[in-house]
């Protein structure tokens, strides 16, 4: 299992064993992986943790860090909008 | 009596202390945040992925050298990985969380390897998706084999942002600028020290040839004054500043960008002895808030020791020697630390760390950042990127006469948030500073967790008596 | 060489002692008043609680307290010009039974509650749960609702009340000053304070369980010991519980915050003054919170503190003069905040005017301890 794909809003990623669901989004092009509560759209930022700005909703479950979640095939990744934690999978 | 010590953290430092505690005989567990050991400077990719070539050639060494030197007493060490240590107390309980469970233990001594993160200075439009930590940034190429960004510009002060630059250049992406806070020479400044590590030096002198070869535009006494784009990075302003830190007017240049990784020096990771009630000192050069420690990595608690970064920013070298010292002194008895004994067996770690705290000392200048250089966070800028705080807020709780950074927190909630103030902390102490002169910075309380941690792990928690 | 002087010196900045100050100012025009506290803005309990206010009680005088305070929050963005809000909820309070006899005890307070005006209602089981999606059923009985009850941010509030309080140039507010030495001479206390010392007709304590400590010297007590008590706060989430629970049984009380986040107070049998958070609380604490909520189970806990009440030897506050002419004492026991409003309307009323007629002031006086005059409050919850 070498190359492989999973979703972000519905569009398909593609990815490699081992690379964490925010580097195969940021290879693929998408920057913005989260809106927070005050409309602002936010990224990766320290890429290792600490900041929990790359939060996701993965495969229903709210807050998880993109940065630290091994990319999956058919991981089902949302972005998440305020508060509103994208579990209606 | 076998002695039970707890590591807490990966990298240098601790995968040394670790290694030479098993070698002495101790029950050493060792826990980390992530999934591979190596911390953040010898971040290893995953084994599908294989480990990236970008780096200098010594640099792979060190790093294969460590992990080898760990790998020959594995069996002898407990490592969990995946581990988050939520919580330290004062009566020495330990308290870690793995996935859906959770765990006490109380081990007889404590080291605290947990290194640094990256500091941030706040500047417009530095929350815009593309704006990045150069650390960060170097994380996605090196673990991950992408390039962070397909036009990068790489900025911030010390030597990271040049690495980072090289080994993007070598990955094959394309750096537009390298702008430096301080002119590289600054370094030069020092020549005995940068004798004492000449190694790293000759490293840093190819990774600046690599740079130079790509026609990279670089930059000394530029800073970021802005990042453009709504949705993502599309452009930066870089500014000239002057040695106070002060931007120069009507110098002002925009560069297409896709990336910016930015670098401002490390704060750090000190919650977990904070929280024990240990003794801290501020250095704003060398990490922010440090629990202070003698040479044997000794805290004013009993038991609790930390080595590397944490206890002062000083390197993979200075870390890797001095987790072998405080390993050994973790590992032994407390009235043994520092005997004949013990200094004779850690001769060559000794001189090793004396040798590399010399050349860091020519580094250090290079880390420092001008007070003036915190004007280029703007009343709208946001500084607590958690609970969307801008400076304007922070202002008028200052205004309003809350002077330490507990009541700012209680106005304004900076620091309340996820991240628990991790991002956000040195911009409040720093801006407080410039705005209504509060210094020396007393440290926002730190309380459980310093992670966060589900109601469901806690209850599935078991209890240890030691580790 | 004589000594600063103010008509009222105020010991403690949190909500009794703020709200004191304000309406002392407001009953008499040029007032000088020096509020001092020892610590930061918001650093004793004031700032550290749940934060909600509840008109549910047993007894007469605790409604009128809370009835009184919560019209007083439900217009203070106008009375004290915070434009910015005080985060005000009022989604009302729902009172868990865990047992018959609980139950019992919620249905005996409603005919006092109902007569003095408080829409409060009986719920049974069934009813808590289409009220509370997510609640646990274990051992539920039912619960009592009262929709006016709520939550106010207790920063906005002390926010609130020390701006207003400094826009009058006859009051002062100062942290980080400790009242060193408390003395009576020629009918006037000469206090020395971090900074120097000043001289106070009268002087009012709102330091609730460290009000003893000022006392002894002048040979008078009051009856109050700490009552240390811990928080978590989870990480913000949508909305999950819409009014503020308290289990009677559970020693809980659940408020989902304006911003999203949970905050749960719970209170054991404890002793000491300190604000730290213990090693075995999440261990105690989250088996009960996931018993009461079951989906919290999934929920991350993002932070965790402690803080201190006071508890009197009949649970109820001490409002009054206290044996030494001219020297008053303000204790919460437990309540503070959601008394704040009425007990510094009253202290006003006591101290500026000397009016001792309120029939609340003469329940809760310091001389009730003399006298044997206990009252018992039937519905109560600590957390």
């Amino acid at each position: 299992m070498s190359g492989f794909q999973f979703f972000f809003e519905g569009k398909t990623i593609a990815a490699r064993e081992g690379q964490s669901v925010a580097a195969a989004l940021i290879a693929a092009g998408e920057r913005c992986l989260r809106v927070d509560e005050a409309g602002l759209p936010k990224g990766a930022v320290c890429g290792i943790g600490v900041c929990w700005e790359c939060r996701c909703s993965i495969d229903g479950s709210a807050d998880i860090r993109a940065c630290m979640t091994l990319a999956r095939p058919g991981m089902n990744v949302r972005r998440q909008q305020g508060l509103d934690p994208c579990s209606d999978q | 009596m076998q002695r039970s010590i707890v590591v807490v953290g990966a990298g240098p430092a601790g995968l040394a202390a670790a290694t030479e505690a098993a070698t002495r005989g101790a029950h050493v567990t060792l826990l980390d945040e992530a999934a591979r050991p190596g911390g953040q400077i010898y971040r290893q990719a995953h084994s599908a992925l294989g480990d990236s070539e970008y780096a200098e050639a010594g640099e792979r060494a060190r790093k294969h050298d460590i992990l080898a030197r760990f790998q020959s007493v594995a069996s002898r060490v407990d490592y969990r990985p995946d581990a988050n240590v939520y919580a330290l107390f004062g009566n020495g309980e330990l308290h870690v969380a793995y996935g859906a469970g959770s765990e006490v233990l109380r081990p007889d001594a404590i080291v605290l390897a947990t290194g640094v993160r990256e500091m941030a200075i706040p500047f417009p439009g530095w929350t815009t998706p593309g704006v990045m930590f150069a650390g960060g940034a170097q994380a996605v190429l090196k673990s991950q084999r992408v390039l962070p960004g397909k036009r990068a510009v790489i900025a911030g002060c010390g030597p990271l942002p040049i690495v980072v630059a090289a080994q993007l250049l070598r990955a094959g992406g394309d750096v537009a600028a390298l702008a430096s806070l301080r002119p590289l020479r600054e370094m030069l400044g020092n020549p005995r020290a940068l004798w004492q590590g000449r190694q790293i030096f000759y490293e840093g002198l190819r990774y600046l040839r690599t740079i130079r070869r790509a026609g990279v535009a670089q930059l000394s006494a530029h800073v970021p004054i802005r990042a453009i784009g709504t949705e993502r990075l599309e452009a930066v302003v870089l500014a000239r500043v002057d040695a106070g830190g002060h931007v120069v007017p009507g110098a002002e240049r925009e560069i297409a960008c896709d990336l910016l990784a930015v670098n401002y020096g490390f704060a750090a990771n000190s919650e977990l002895a904070a929280m024990a009630g240990a003794e801290l000192r501020f250095d704003a050069d060398r990490g922010g808030w440090l629990p202070a420690s003698d040479e044997f990595g000794r805290t004013s608690i009993s038991g609790l020791f930390v080595a590397g970064d944490v206890a002062a920013v000083r390197g993979a070298l200075v870390a890797e020697a001095e987790g072998q010292i405080v390993g050994a002194a973790a590992a032994v008895p407390p009235k043994s630390i520092g005997d004949a004994t013990m200094t004779a067996a850690l001769r060559t770690a000794l001189g090793r760390r004396q040798r590399h705290q010399a050349f860091q000392t020519a580094v250090r200048t290079t880390l420092r950042v001008p007070r003036g250089l915190w004007n280029l966070t703007t009343d709208d800028t946001v500084v607590c990127r958690c609970e969307n705080v801008k400076l304007r807020d922070i202002r008028s709780a200052l205004d309003a006469g809350h002077s330490s950074l507990n009541a700012v927190k209680r106005n304004v909630r900076s620091g309340m948030g996820w991240c628990g103030g991790r991002t956000c902390l040195r911009a409040v102490a720093a801006l407080s500073e410039l705005h209504a002169g509060i210094a020396p910075p007393v440290i926002m309380t730190p309380r459980p967790m310093v992670r966060p941690i589900t109601f469901g792990a806690v209850v599935a928690q078991k209890k240890a008596v030691d580790a | 060489m004589s000594l600063p002087a103010v008509d009222v010196l105020i010991v403690g900045a949190g909500a009794y002692g703020l709200s004191s100050a304000w309406w002392m100012a407001k009953r008499q025009s040029g007032a000088r008043i020096l509020v001092v506290d020892e610590g930061e803005f918001a650093s004793g309990a004031s700032g550290r609680n749940g934060a909600g206010f509840r008109m549910q009680w047993g007894l007469e005088l605790n409604i009128r307290l809370c009835q009184e305070s919560l019209r007083f929050f439900e217009t203070a963005v106008d009375q004290l010009d915070y434009p910015q809000g005080l985060e005000l909820k009022q989604d009302g309070y729902l009172v868990l039974a865990h047992s018959d006899k609980a139950f019992a005890t919620l249905d005996s307070v409603l005919p006092t509650q109902h007569r003095l005006g408080v829409p409060s209602e009986l719920l049974d089981a069934d009813e808590c749960v289409r009220m509370v999606p997510g609640l646990g059923r274990n051992r539920l009985v039912g619960g009592s609702f009262c929709g006016k009850d709520g939550s106010i941010s207790p920063f906005r509030l002390l926010d609130a009340l020390l701006r207003a309080c400094r826009r009058d140039p006859n009051v002062e507010v100062r942290y980080r000053t400790r009242v060193e030495r408390l003395e009576k001479s020629n009918g006037s206390f000469q206090v020395s304070l971090t900074g120097g010392p000043v001289e106070a007709k009268r002087v009012l304590l709102c330091t609730d369980w460290a009000v003893p400590q000022l006392l002894a010297p002048l040979g008078a007590e009051v009856p109050v010991v700490s009552l240390p008590k811990e928080a978590i706060v989870t990480v913000p989430r949508a909305q999950m519980v819409k009014p503020i629970l308290v289990s009677l049984e559970h020693h809980i009380s659940v408020n989902q915050v304006d911003r999203g986040s949970i905050v749960f107070v719970v209170a054991r049998p404890r002793e000491g003054t300190s604000i730290e958070s213990t090693p075995d609380f999440l261990a105690y604490a989250a088996p009960k919170i996931t018993d009461l909520l079951p989906p919290m189970a999934d929920v991350p806990i993002l932070r965790t503190w402690g803080g201190v009440s006071s508890v009197t030897p009949d649970m109820q506050p001490i409002l009054g003069e206290t044996e030494v002419e001219g020297l008053y004492v303000a204790v919460s026991s437990f309540r503070g905040l959601m008394t704040s409003p009425a007990v510094g309307r009253m202290m006003a009323d006591l101290v500026i005017d000397n009016d001792t007629n309120d029939p609340i002031l003469a329940q809760l006086g310091p001389r009730r301890f003399k006298t044997g005059e206990l009252i018992v409050e039937p519905l109560l919850n600590q957390a």
